[in-house]
């Protein structure tokens, strides 16, 4: 039997007054979070990661900073140490070195004055005077 | 018509001898060469053809300058320098030639081996000076061991033949000095009569007076050194068939050099001997 248009506006008064039982809406979100992390965990790859990584970071509220500084403050000093530097060797090298023929050197003479002259004729008198130094013949 | 008086033969006899004699009696030599102190007087030794005298001009005096005397006077000659040794080749142009006395093929090797001078004065070998102090000679001389007095630069010095094996050069202290061995007496000879001078050759290799060994410092570019193969870092072993074992006896080997004559050199090169033929070039160039 069809409801009379009395009965549906009764129906509607009560759906005015109608009310969710206690805590309905505090549980519903907690409840909504939830189910939203747990759609979170399941998704895989990297998105993912960066997801869990976002909450987890949105989460820390003001500890956040710290960590950002703690975070700047390491890659910049491990930039400082691996830097390339001149003259140091960055380790093997990526190609073979083909080193040049060694050749013989003489034996060098040491660096302070000759004493040693050499006379250019037979004059022995103590005043002569030779040549120092490398001779060339 | 008869001859002289018996009262003037005695006389004519004495004339004949006072004339006589001095020309029976071989002529003095001498040399002297100008310097400051005044003229320096060097003993002289004829050599080869007799027209050819060989002195030695003492350090200080102008070798250019000298003058080839004969019984005080002086006779006229070609004048012939070598500035290392110092020996002057005097070839006379208006005199007989005199006796020669031979020279040795080489001085003699070891020591104890007795020389004598024309005056009678003798003496012993006593090995080798190759540097006097701090000053490296130009080439080897002979020690001598004199039982006087050492002779006057320029004196023979023969062996027990009368063969000449030195030329006395320079007074070392009592009873000692130095000589030339006769090898540089005909190392000059022989400039002489090829060249008409004692050139000094050249290779174009340096040594360094420091070195314990006597081992090649630098190559000239283009130089004979260079041309024959000669390298850096390489030993000097033989020069000429001079053996070679310091700094010393290769300058010594150097001086016996001659230009654009080939000579064959021993180096060690990487543990190995090398021969080598090198010809020098004039060290004049």
């Amino acid at each position: 039997m069809k409801p009379t248009a009395e009965q549906i506006g009764n129906l509607l008064a009560l759906k005015r007054h109608e009310r969710p039982e206690e805590g309905y809406f505090e549980d519903f979100l907690v409840d909504f979070h939830r189910r939203r992390r747990e759609e979170e965990v399941r998704k895989t790859g990297l998105a993912g990661v960066w997801t869990r990584f976002s909450s987890w970071v949105s989460g820390l509220g003001g500890a956040k900073w710290a960590y950002a500084g703690g975070v700047a403050y390491i890659g910049v000093m491990a930039a400082l140490v691996l830097a390339p530097r001149e003259g140091v060797p960055q380790g093997p090298a990526a190609t073979p070195v083909n080193f040049p023929e060694a050749k013989p050197v003489a034996i060098p003479t040491p660096q302070q004055e000759s004493k040693v002259e050499q006379l250019q004729d037979l004059d022995l008198r103590p005043s002569a005077q030779g040549n120092r130094g490398e001779q060339v013949f | 018509m008869t001859g002289p008086s018996w009262r003037c033969r005695p006389a004519l006899i004495a004339a004949v001898w006072a004339l006589a004699v001095p020309a029976l009696r071989a002529a003095s030599w001498a040399a002297t060469f100008p310097g400051a102190a005044g003229q320096a007087i060097s003993a002289v030794v004829p050599v080869e053809d007799g027209r050819h005298f060989v002195a030695l001009a003492a350090p200080g005096t102008r070798a250019e300058g000298g003058r080839l005397l004969a019984d005080g006077k002086e006779v006229a000659a070609k004048v012939f320098v070598d500035p290392v040794s110092r020996l002057v080749v005097f070839r006379a142009t208006t005199t007989e030639a005199v006796p020669v006395p031979s020279l040795r093929a080489a001085a003699p090797l070891g020591s104890g081996f007795p020389v004598q001078a024309p005056d009678g004065g003798r003496g012993v070998t006593d090995g080798w000076v190759k540097q006097v102090g701090d000053k490296v000679l130009p080439l080897s001389l002979l020690k001598i061991r004199y039982t006087g007095a050492a002779p006057p630069p320029g004196t023979p010095l023969a062996d027990g033949e009368g063969r000449v094996a030195a030329i006395a050069c320079h007074i070392a202290g009592p009873g000692q000095g130095y000589a030339l061995p006769v090898e540089v007496v005909r190392r000059v000879l022989d400039g002489v009569a090829r060249d008409g001078a004692v050139a000094k050759a050249w290779l174009g290799l340096s040594l360094s007076p420091e070195a314990k060994t006597p081992q090649v410092q630098r190559v000239v570019d283009d130089s004979p050194a260079s041309r024959a193969g000669v390298r850096v870092a390489d030993v000097l072993l033989e020069i000429g068939g001079r053996p070679v074992e310091d700094y010393a006896d290769a300058v010594n080997a150097f001086y016996f050099l001659r230009p654009a004559t080939t000579v064959r050199m021993k180096v060690r090169r990487d543990g190995a001997e090398v021969a080598i033929s090198v010809t020098p070039e004039s060290a004049a160039k």
